[in-house]
């Protein structure tokens, strides 16, 4: 059973994501940070297999904190979540690290369909 | 909503106004009534031609941006009077009081059939609107000016701090490196033994199966916690980005500005006791980072407090090439059994939301990165952090 | 009208900021498109101010700003947005856009103005099951100096700012945006708001 780490400094857009997450996962293999900073502390020490990772956040955003994550983990997969959705801030986060790039929100059916690739 | 919109514009504005069905290569689908009569042009004539032939002064690739801008957003874009002046060019009949030679329009395209790429373009008469317009722009030209030379001097200010980025690149690569040779010296040394140890047995045709069994797998064990102190102790906090100049008084107003939010609603006051023209040169974000750890520690710390007068105070000294940064709270300090321990990673007494790794990756930050000092000093009280910056790192 | 001052709470500011960003997050797509550029998104800041404290944070801009743009939307959901961009910005747009003459440099702005309120408002009002309309021609440039002029703005007593930068790093391209939504729309939308956040619990 893998582990999630869920970021985003909006908890409208946590609750969102965890909401439609926890349709597939149990609600004890998720776990909850505000930014960059916060992802890199619980990925430290949950060790987490999955990362959803807002880009914009205060005080470590998306950007800064995906190298920064897969050098703890190389194996870590990286979901970008984010409202970015011009095509250079996509090829910015793959060229980074990230496994895949998602518009906001995840509902259910797009929560699946990420699942199932990752 | 767009549509109807549309559909209403159409039938109400006929007689008023002008309208042109083209799509986004500008073949003329519609042409009306209104617009026969302005320009002396029949429908007929003109229908699937391109609407940029007919009129040559149209500017086609601002016009063809609109359309398609409007078209994939299926909302409204527009020209204005104020500053296109006329899209289709109509000569203005009445003789006097007039400053323009053409009819001034403001002109609407909306989005028509998304299927098609057909868009709408409403002609609107605006000449009288215009001219008064026109007068008020003439304002703009004056700070335009003033403007100018403020520009100059902000161009010129960047270029001498970007001469001043450059010359300081360099890595603290040599402390890294001490750090993990003595992170390593230990489990080397456990490597060695084993090794040496195995040679011995070897030698002495002691050596069988279980214990090489065994050896392997501690050999293999230290070396994947070799591996883990690299990237823990080195990677993940080394700064990106560049150095920069940064006004302290800012940093612990303005960009800690999501803290302010949650220590109102814990009715925290929160004092800055910073002059607020000091600047240091150093990792902003790393800085800022520690900065907001130590901050929400106090809060945190105030959590667990029924204190009426809850505050937070942060002030600095001045010294030659360095500054303290002072980070006070009365949340009532930390334990003295804790008290050596809080720098530890993953040491925290917050049951389920802490990490235990805030205070250490400060320390790693400020001394390692930022070529600082963190101290903490407690009583029952509360709580000071003490962090030493040289101001030109 | 200061003691009844209206207030967002904590969670009712979170989710109007995450609306916000998505909406934000396509319009910057729809004019990076335009532009051929990269734009690098920023947090949106929302604030509930009076007229006087917005008068104030417009007056910081002013120093650095050229241009001032502003466009009314209506429906349920119903204000008008700002648009700042400075002269340094606004030269590299043109530059950017190979826009020779002062009009059509005035024009690209208008348009980016334009863009911007129409998307992000049509969307945000989306996300509410609402929808909003443009009356025309309702943008227009205003001079600097005389900003508190502004007719429609003697309308406000209090309302909500929703700013967010528009910032192409790669051509220097820097613009403020501000919502601005007044009294019987704030009420609306803190009822919408609510109804979002009561959904997720
Ligand atoms: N201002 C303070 N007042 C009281 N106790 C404090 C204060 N700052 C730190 N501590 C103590 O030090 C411990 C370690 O702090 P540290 O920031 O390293 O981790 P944490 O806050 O527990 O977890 P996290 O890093 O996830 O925030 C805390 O658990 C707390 O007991
Ligand atoms: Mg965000
Ligand atoms: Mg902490």
């Amino acid at each position: 059973m893998r582990k999630f780490l869920v970021t985003d400094d909006s908890k409208l857009a946590r609750r969102t994501l965890i909401k439609s997450l926890k349709e597939y996962i149990l609600e004890e293999r998720i776990f909850e940070a505000s930014n960059g900073f916060e992802a890199l502390k619980l990925t430290l020490k949950e060790k987490p297999d999955v990362v959803f990772l807002d880009l914009t956040m205060p005080v470590m955003d998306g950007y800064e904190a995906i190298p920064k994550i897969k050098n703890i983990n190389p194996d870590i997969k990286i979901v970008v979540v984010s409202a970015d959705i011009q095509e250079k801030a996509k090829e910015k986060v793959y060229a980074l690290g990230a496994t895949l790039h998602v518009q906001k929100p995840i509902k259910s059916d797009k929560m699946k369909a990420i699942l199932e690739v990752i | 909503m767009a549509q109807n919109e549309t559909q209403y514009n159409l039938r109400t504005a006929d007689l008023d106004n002008g309208i042109i069905i083209v799509d986004d290569t500008l073949s003329i689908y519609h042409f009306n009534k209104w617009l026969e009569l302005h320009t002396k042009i029949d429908e007929e004539s003109v229908l699937t031609k391109k609407l940029d032939e007919i009129f040559p002064n149209i500017k086609t690739k601002t016009l063809i941006r609109k359309i398609k801008t409007a078209l994939r957003m299926n909302t409204p874009t527009f020209y204005t009077a104020a500053t296109s002046h006329y899209l289709i060019p109509i000569k203005i009949n009445q003789f006097k009081n007039s400053i323009f030679e053409y009819m001034q329009q403001d002109v609407s395209i909306i989005p028509y059939d998304k299927e098609k790429k057909l868009v709408a373009l409403i002609i609107k008469d605006q000449t009288n609107m215009a001219s008064a317009n026109a007068l008020l722009n003439s304002h703009i030209e004056e700070i335009k000016k003033l403007n100018q030379a403020l520009i100059e001097e902000q161009k010129l200010r960047e270029k001498q701090h970007q001469q001043l980025l450059t010359s300081s690149r360099s890595a603290a690569m040599g402390d890294m490196i001490s750090m993990i040779a003595h992170q390593w010296r230990q489990p080397l040394s456990l490597i060695t033994t084993m090794m040496a140890n195995m040679k011995v047995k070897k030698e002495l045709g002691t050596l069988d199966d279980a214990t090489l069994q065994n050896s392997f797998k501690k050999i293999e064990e230290t070396i994947y916690y070799l591996s883990d102190t690299i990237n823990d102790f080195r990677d993940y906090f080394k700064p990106i980005k560049v150095k920069s100049n940064i006004n302290l008084y800012e940093l612990f107003s303005k960009s800690i500005f999501f803290l302010k939010d949650e220590m109102s609603q814990y009715n925290i006051n929160y004092k800055i006791n910073i002059d607020k023209n000091i600047e240091i040169y150093t990792y902003k974000n790393e800085l800022l980072q520690s900065i907001i750890n130590i901050i929400k520690n106090s809060i945190d710390a105030f959590k667990e407090t029924t204190l009426t007068n809850k505050n937070i105070t942060v002030s600095l000294e001045q010294k030659t090439d360095k500054i303290i940064l002072f980070i006070e709270d009365n949340a009532g300090g930390i334990d003295k059994e804790h008290l050596e321990k809080i720098f530890e990673p993953y040491f925290s007494t917050k049951s389920k939301n802490g990490t235990g790794l805030g205070l250490y990756i400060c320390k790693t930050i400020i001394e390692k990165h930022l070529k600082g000092t963190i101290d903490i000093y407690s009583d029952t009280n509360g709580t000071k952090v003490a962090i030493t910056l040289p101001t030109l790192l | 009208m200061e003691e009844n001052k209206i207030t967002l709470s904590e969670d009712e500011k979170d989710v109007l900021q995450e609306l916000m960003n998505i909406a934000y997050g396509s319009a910057t797509a729809v004019v990076a498109d335009m532009l051929d550029a990269f734009a690098s998104l920023s947090i949106p800041n929302i604030q509930v101010l009076t007229m006087h404290e917005l008068f104030e944070t417009f007056d910081k801009l002013k120093n650095s700003s050229y241009f001032f743009a502003t466009q009314a939307f209506s429906g349920e959901f119903n204000g008008e947005s700002a648009f700042f961009i400075n002269e340094e910005s606004a030269q590299n747009l043109a530059t950017h856009l190979e826009i020779e003459s002062k009009e059509d440099l005035d024009d690209a702005i208008l348009e980016l103005t334009n863009v911007l309120t129409s998307s992000l408002t049509t969307q945000l009002a989306a996300e509410m099951g609402s929808e909003v309309i443009f009356s025309l021609p309702s943008i227009f440039k205003v001079p600097l100096q005389e900003i508190e002029n502004v007719e429609t703005f003697q309308l406000y007593s209090q309302v909500i700012v929703i700013d967010t930068d528009l910032n192409f790093q790669d051509q220097k391209i820097h613009g403020k945006i501000f919502i601005l939504t007044k009294d019987e729309s704030i009420q609306w939308l803190k009822t919408k708001l609510n109804i979002i956040l009561e959904q997720l619990i």
